[in-house]
């Protein structure tokens, strides 16, 4: 018991530490704070963006889907690369423009190319309300861990209250910079711990060509689609696939991870780190399956890791597996608190209370809110109850629905703002009314899959129907685009020279 | 289509069509425990295979530029 109360208080000290050191070189301006001045290295940015994209969603989420939904899960390997390909193509975009019109949150991008006050609050809003439940899973899912590797002497609610504690201290003094130092750490304890726990657990059963054999005779429904349960078939194979990918790809939390890197190049790159990172997913598998072997009658199958670790493990591994898996959920929570803070201050403070505001006091109203977000979730954990991946999607469903007017702002002039704020609306509010209200999702495939599909047809339909006026920012963006495929894709340039009537548009 | 290297055509090519494979209804093809390979059931494996076709095929894409020719100091400094 001492050596994982040993475990644990390392974990809470070595981030700790690494976040005061990384704020030695911090600069009391917010782009420093907020993105560190755009010049995050490739290790940093893989790692934390990496653990960041990685939460409790997906080291207690998947082993709880496996345990009790079959191998819907396995789809995680196919939306990992998706988000490694819109990392790639969606988000060098968004960093080029970003670094040139000096952007720090999604609403500046989406609420400059649009020149729509109403979307930039829609956009700010919409980040905000749906990023605070995904940041209570990751508490919830974090405490839990703590709780069980404890043996119960750190109870749930002091776990959560000792997390946020840890998280606020280096965020407020470091921003970014500590949270990306302190991802590297999370990160390789997080892919390690997944995988080693999955074989490790594996081998009580005789390795995993015995527990797959064994569970075709136990349950083979377990092995197919749609699962034990009959409910996750094709639709939410898509489902999942889709919103997971879209859903976190567009948090606050990933936008400050596309700002902050420092050369086009490594965007490039991220598509095959990302993917390559998925296999993880093998020791979920893994565990979930040897969880239906070895203890088939879990309540909580959140718990059933941490409870076979328990069982199975020497105590000492079980609680560094453990505390690798509170790291998934602590390297999610960090970014997402600090995400959250600087959308409420750039969006919100610095646009509409106080447009003068100093550096310095920017940078201390951002550490406000991240006290504010923080007592938020933390309360959220202690009296919203909910099974992780149900609340991860909802959460998910909400946020995925940015990226139609995103495609829009950077690949296409026609985009328009009534379009997207329509968009936008009806999508969220189809997520809504599907999720907690009367309708129900139509064909088994998920809330946010309709709210994507309507918001889709608002948005190209209503932008071809109607015209923007404001050539001057129209053209703004089309000159950036011209430039970014110059420099990064010249096979691209001819298609300007035919989207004009005049060509002596180009020198 | 027009303005794609073949190169790049390609990399698009092989890459929705393995995204394709993976989450299109034809997932449900291989939506069974047999054959076993490895003792691995066929789900999982037809997951891993494509899984590790897309992901080799992001590494050629890396080295290949993403199918672009890199920008020449000309195209670069047109302005529209």
């Amino acid at each position: 018991m001492t050596g994982s109360l040993l475990i644990i208080a390392a974990f809470m000290i070595i981030p700790l530490m690494v976040g005061v050191l990384s704020a030695r070189q911090s600069q009391e301006t917010s782009e420093d704070f907020f993105v560190q001045g755009r010049a995050m290295g490739s290790i940093a940015v893989f790692f934390t963006v990496a653990a960041t994209w990685w939460s409790a969603f997906a080291f207690l989420g998947s082993n709880a889907t496996f345990y009790t939904n079959g191998p819907v899960f396995l789809t995680a390997l196919a939306w990992n690369l998706l988000f490694g390909f819109m990392y790639y193509w969606i988000g060098k975009r968004v960093w080029y423009l970003g670094k040139r019109f000096n952007y720090l949150t999604p609403s500046d991008l989406i609420g400059d190319f649009y020149n729509s006050e109403a979307l930039r609050i829609t956009v700010a809003v919409i980040t905000l309300i749906f990023t605070v439940p995904y940041l209570q899973i990751q508490l919830t899912g974090g405490a839990y861990l703590i709780e069980v590797a404890s043996g119960g002497l750190i109870p749930f609610w002091l776990a959560a209250l000792l997390f946020y504690f840890i998280i606020i201290i280096y965020v407020w003094i470091g921003g970014i910079r500590a949270i990306a130092w302190t991802d590297v750490i999370y990160g390789a304890l997080l892919f390690f711990g997944m995988m080693y726990a999955g074989y490790y657990i594996s081998t009580q059963v005789g390795g995993p060509a015995a527990l797959f054999s064994q569970l075709q005779q136990t349950s083979p429904e377990h092995l197919t689609m749609p699962g034990p349960n009959g409910t996750m078939g094709y639709p939410m194979w898509f489902s999942l696939f889709a919103i997971t990918a879209i859903g976190a790809f567009m948090g606050p939390q990933i936008w400050l991870r596309m700002y902050s890197v420092k050369h086009g190049k490594l965007f490039n790159l991220m598509p095959f780190l990302l993917g390559l990172a998925a296999f993880a997913y093998v020791g979920s598998v893994l565990s979930g399956y040897s969880g239906v072997l070895l203890e088939p009658n879990v309540e909580n199958p959140d718990q059933i890791l941490p409870i076979m670790l328990m069982e199975y493990a020497p105590y000492l591994l079980a609680s560094l597996i453990m505390a690798a898996g509170a790291s998934a959920a602590m390297s999610t929570a960090n970014s997402q608190i600090h995400a959250v803070s600087t959308v409420v201050t750039m969006d919100i403070y610095k646009r509409y209370v106080n447009r003068e505001a100093s550096q310095a006091r920017i940078v201390y109203i951002g550490r406000l809110s991240l006290v504010g977000f923080s007592l938020a979730a933390y309360i959220m954990a202690l009296t919203v109850p909910g099974v992780l991946v149900t609340i991860g999607i909802a959460a998910l469903a909400g946020t995925a629905q940015l990226v139609i007017p995103t495609i829009g702002a950077i690949t296409w002039k026609k985009a328009h703002p009534t379009a997207a704020l329509a968009g936008l609306w009806a999508g969220v509010a189809c997520v809504l009314l599907m999720t907690f209200g009367p309708l129900s999702a139509p064909f088994g495939y998920h809330a946010g899959i309709w709210g994507l599909l309507l918001n889709t047809v608002l948005f190209v339909g209503l932008s071809h129907g109607l015209h923007r006026r404001d050539t001057a920012v129209v053209e703004r963006f089309t000159q950036a685009r011209y430039d970014y495929d110059a420099e990064y894709h010249p096979e691209r340039l001819p298609a300007y020279t035919q989207e004009t009537t005049s060509a002596a548009n180009y020198k | 289509m027009k303005y794609l290297t073949p190169l790049k055509l390609s990399i698009y090519s092989v890459m929705l069509f393995s995204f394709f494979m993976l989450e299109s209804p034809v997932i449900m093809l291989a939506n069974q425990i047999e054959p076993l390979l490895m003792g691995i059931p066929f789900l999982l494996v037809w997951n891993l295979f494509w899984w590790f076709v897309l992901t080799a095929l992001f590494l050629v894409a890396y080295f290949t530029n993403w199918g672009s020719p890199t920008s020449t100091p000309e195209s670069a400094t047109k302005q529209h």
